[in-house]
């Protein structure tokens, strides 16, 4: 369960302040997965960090009782001067998740063969992709955060990907902001919409895809 | 972390965070230090060639140190210890900008990166100072007088630039005009420590003001480590000791209130 008690989150811009959320409390409980809808800067991202922890709320608080993923394929943390698996065992380690495991996994899943043993910096951004989503698989996470699903690969690695994901939502929930309605549909059951530092709950993914099309259409 | 509240998720929370700390300081040696020429090499190169010019310059200009025969073994004693300080002062103070992508991971915190920095860079330099007094031991043996005053300075320099450093994180964070400031104003910080000169040599005004820097105790205690007969009756442990614990506690203290500050893009 991730619950936000109060939360507020602004920034402040030449004197005035943007709130992306004002005074907002909900509760996500363990089993449901979570589309985020709303327009283009209305925060849905800094949304999903306040959610993950990387960023704080400046007022209220969020109460985590689960393991909360960082954004899903994140490949900025990779050093280009390490190789694929050192950058694996670096992730296993913050973890606390068994180092030669997920390194053993990541090999396999990732389909780099002697690559994986070289420096990150000579991948192609399809190769780091592929290692990132690796690293994303391997690790359990109760809720995995998702910013825009992007394919990654060639069409036979596109269904391994869909395929291991779907296996993991067996066990694991996601919060996923997305613009594509068919990503959303694929994978929420529910919907948040976020217009005017205000959040709106539909228990019905459908219905929170029209109404962020009604808001659309309005403005 | 499923299940984990009570007093078994402290524990275990410290565990985590002891993972972190270590998997940081394990990146930081294979990337910082690893790879290429460079980074420990500077790391040892900084002193010995600082040493060596200074020698190399006073030694043309007047006949004996202030201490001592060797001109080299007085400018190491002074450096070594500054050095100490002024590297990890810029090591702590650039942790959190340097691990910026790292912040990403939920599980990462501000705290973790500079408290990996910390004791990295600690140990780095007892790596590098005891290099550094090895090779002159080869080349110029010295009489090595008492080891407690040499690790008490060591450690009030490590201790003292790692507040310094933690502090700064928040100060230049929050304004880039303080930033440069500090850069101009601790420019001639090296002249004004003790490096190559006595503070009791001073004329009595100078000599006042130049014991308000931590830095000229810190010297001067260092070196009465390796002068047996050199007693430094300036320091003023209290002082110094006081002012490094208090610089750490209030560095970390201020990472800690500006944690939120800290995790956002400047």
């Amino acid at each position: 369960m991730i619950r936000l008690d109060r939360v507020t989150k602004g920034f402040k811009l030449k004197g005035t302040t943007r709130y992306i959320v004002k005074d907002v409390s909900f509760t996500i409980p363990r089993g449901d997965s979570i589309g985020l809808l709303g327009r283009n800067g209305a925060g849905k991202s800094t949304l999903l960090r306040l959610i993950a922890g990387t960023i704080k709320p400046s007022s209220g608080r969020i109460i985590r009782r689960a393991n909360v993923s960082f954004p899903l394929g994140f490949q900025g943390s990779f050093n280009g001067s390490l190789t694929g698996e050192q950058n694996v065992r670096f992730v296993a380690r913050i973890y606390g998740h068994d180092t030669e495991d997920l390194v053993a996994y990541v090999e396999d899943f990732a389909e780099l063969g002697k690559a994986y043993q070289m420096p990150v910096k000579t991948y192609s951004s399809g190769m780091k992709a592929r290692l990132a989503f690796g690293v994303s698989m391997g690790i359990h996470f109760d809720y995995y955060l998702v910013d825009e699903i992007t394919a990654v690969g060639d069409a036979n690695f596109r269904r391994k990907c869909k395929q291991v994901f779907e296996e993991k939502l067996n066990h694991s929930d996601i919060i996923m902001v997305s613009h594509t309605d068919s990503a959303l549909k694929d994978y929420c059951t529910t919907g948040v919409v976020l217009e005017d530092g205000a959040l709106t709950y539909y228990p019905n993914i459908d219905d929170a895809i029209a109404a962020h099309n009604a808001n659309m259409a309005r403005r | 972390m499923q299940g984990s509240i009570g007093s078994h998720s402290r524990a275990s929370g410290l565990r985590r965070q002891t993972d972190i700390v270590f998997a940081l300081i394990v990146r930081e040696m294979t990337t910082r230090y690893g790879n290429k020429f460079g980074g420990y090499i500077w790391a040892i190169l900084d002193p010995v060639l600082t040493v060596g010019i200074l020698t190399l310059v006073f030694s043309a200009v007047t006949h004996l140190p202030p201490l001592g025969r060797s001109f080299t073994l007085f400018f190491a004693t002074g450096y070594a210890v500054f050095y100490m300080y002024r590297s990890m002062a810029d090591q702590v103070c650039s942790a959190v900008e340097a691990n910026r992508a790292l912040l990403n991971y939920p599980v990462v915190t501000p705290f973790d990166t500079i408290l990996g920095r910390i004791i990295l860079q600690t140990a780095t330099l007892y790596v590098v100072t005891l290099l550094l007094f090895g090779s002159i031991y080869l080349l110029q043996p010295f009489y090595l007088g008492d080891l407690q005053p040499i690790l008490l300075a060591s450690l009030l320099a490590i201790t003292l630039g790692a507040g310094v450093g933690a502090a700064n994180i928040v100060w230049f964070h929050l304004s880039s005009t303080y930033q440069q400031i500090w850069g101009i104003i601790n420019r001639p910080a090296f002249m004004v420590s003790g490096v190559f000169f006595l503070p009791d040599k001073l004329p009595p005004p100078f000599r006042d003001y130049i014991l308000w820097n931590p830095l000229v105790h810190i010297v001067g205690l260092f070196r009465t480590g390796f002068y047996p007969t050199y007693r430094a009756d300036y320091v003023n442990l209290w002082f110094v000791g006081g002012l490094a614990i208090f610089s750490l506690a209030f560095g970390l203290f201020l990472v800690w209130l500006f944690d939120a500050r800290l995790r956002e893009q400047q």
